[in-house]
């Protein structure tokens, strides 16, 4: 018995396996491929967050705020973790349009001036 | 159109070619995510481990060494913290686990002197008033005798300085005592000349760094050593049962000295805590940096007193302790220093200080002497510039367990 002409019925179960596998493995990974690229976002919201941290601790700038680039917002936030407010949780999240957010808590001893 | 079987194998080539380069792809994705995820994980335990020690110097979360906690609501990780006491000062570690991952953070701490509340000068109350002369310029809180400050004339200087922001807090007989522990801990460090392991054979080795991560590498010699173009930094402790030297061309960083007598040579610049027993020489041009100290204590029954000498225009930043035992009345000086030397910190003596130098800081004495050609005065200061606002801020001074109101300082991170 030949379902196509030229191959037997076991040569041609064996391509259909394998061509669906072959389609299978590009499916997954176009799909891997797109999640690079939320991986990626991901990443780039880390990278906006750390070097606000950075910037927050070289300027003294222990305000709450907001900042939008494109579809990225960020907020900061602080928290006092001791009665003397000299110690302070920094909290800084990032968030897109599609729904990425990423977080990054800090702690940072306040060099104040009350000395 | 009638295909040939063989043809399959073209199909089955391409397929695989195919497949590599998919699976390629997927891989290639898999140790981006695994390397993202882990740099992610590393950055924030890392910085987990620093706040975690920032924490702990605030006395915030756990203080026991056993108990591990969490630093924020909700985190997957787990902190714990050890200490260990490095000369006055103390090693916080802190270790962050999440997962197989950890990551630590180390850092040299000491408690905090608050300028607010320091005290520049306190000068026990032995019935003598204070009296100062030449240029001697006074700024800061002080702890005096009932019977004052009064201007003086001596050598040819009358007073022509300035005093400032004095207060009039009354002194008592006594300098405050140190904490216990601390005072165990000197005492502790000289005893052991007498209790240690010393060898014959024991040598200093040319060029060594011992990681703060590591155990103490520890030199005890029985012979007097002299430390003479060794580059040596990190956790090492060198002591001698008879003496240690220290030439200008050695390089020590961190590093504790234990003999009874210390000498640093003229033009010698680093760092380290040096404990001694009868006398610490520190000679012209010497600069002992951040953080450093100088600790002297002999026991209740010595016949000789400590002797602790600062040279001139030599620097100490940190701590001076000299737990002598003689009464402050005694006319002894154990602790002497001498024109342009500055002492950033704080000086505690028990004894008699000869105060000729300068201080940013705070001095404890049970009393001061001058001496000159024309003779030796009690409670006298001539030329000396005492300023407690050359004290940098948040500055660390030697660990006080009990001090619970005042938090811990980095010094620096290890």
């Amino acid at each position: 018995m030949k379902l196509v002409p030229g191959f037997s019925l076991i040569e041609t179960i064996v391509s259909l396996i394998i061509i669906t596998s072959v389609f299978a493995i590009i499916t997954l990974s176009l799909s891997k491929v797109m999640e690079s690229k939320n991986l990626n976002r991901s990443f780039e919201l880390h990278l906006k967050i750390k070097n606000w941290a950075i910037e927050t601790i070289a300027n003294k700038d222990y305000i709450m705020a907001e900042r939008t680039s494109g579809d990225i917002s960020i907020n900061r936030s602080f928290d006092y973790y001791r009665d003397d407010h000299s110690l302070l949780q920094m909290t800084i999240t990032a968030r897109d349009s599609k729904g990425t957010i990423e977080t990054y808590n800090e702690l940072i001893a306040i060099e104040d001036e009350k000395n | 159109m009638i295909l040939r079987a063989g043809s399959l194998l073209y199909t089955i080539l391409i397929c695989l070619i195919l497949s590599i380069m998919s699976s390629g792809i997927i891989f290639l994705h898999y140790y981006q995510t695994l390397s993202f995820t882990d740099y992610l994980i590393k950055d924030k335990l890392m910085r987990d481990a620093k706040s975690a020690i920032y924490a702990y110097c605030h006395r915030v979360g756990s203080q026991s060494p056993t108990e591990s906690f969490h630093l924020y609501n909700g985190s997957k990780d787990s902190i714990n913290i050890q200490t260990e006491k490095w000369g006055i000062y103390e090693i916080v570690t802190s270790k962050v686990y999440q997962g197989h991952h950890c990551k630590t953070a180390r850092a040299l701490i000491g408690n905090e002197l608050e300028k607010k509340r320091a005290l520049l000068l306190y000068l026990s109350d032995n019935n003598i008033p204070l009296t100062i002369c030449g240029k001697t310029f006074l700024n800061g809180n002080c702890a005096l005798p009932k019977a004052g400050v009064k201007s003086g004339y001596i050598e040819g200087f009358v007073f022509t300085g300035s005093k400032a922001n004095l207060g009039n807090i009354y002194s008592n007989q006594q300098i405050p005592t140190l904490s216990n522990d601390l005072a165990k801990l000197i005492d502790a460090n000289v005893a052991g000349l007498n209790s240690m392991d010393f060898s014959d054979s024991a040598f200093v080795p040319l060029q060594y760094s011992q990681p703060f991560s590591d155990s103490t590498f520890t030199i005890n010699s029985n012979k007097a050593l002299y430390i003479e173009q060794n580059e040596l930094d990190g956790k090492i402790i060198i002591s001698s049962k008879i003496a240690i030297a220290v030439s200008m061309k050695s390089s020590l960083h961190d590093i504790i000295l234990i003999a009874p007598q210390v000498k640093i040579e003229k033009g010698f610049t680093g760092s380290c805590q040096i404990f001694a027993r009868d006398s610490v020489i520190i000679e012209e041009d010497v600069h002992l940096q951040y953080p450093s100290s100088i600790c002297a204590s002999n026991s209740s029954d010595a016949t000789i007193p400590t002797r602790i000498y600062l040279g001139p225009s030599s620097s100490l930043a940190g701590c001076i302790i000299s737990n002598a035992t003689n009464n402050g009345l005694q006319r002894v000086d154990n602790l002497e220093i001498k024109q342009a030397a500055l002492v950033t910190g704080v000086i505690y003596c028990t004894g008699n200080v000869n105060m000729q130098g300068n201080l940013g800081g705070s001095l404890y004495c049970n009393g001061l002497i001058l001496r000159t050609p024309g003779g030796v005065y009690t409670n006298y200061l001539l030329n000396s510039r005492l300023d407690l606002s050359l004290l940098p801020n948040h500055f660390a001074t030697w660990i006080n367990d009990s001090d619970s109101a005042n938090k811990k300082e980095i010094i620096k991170w290890l």
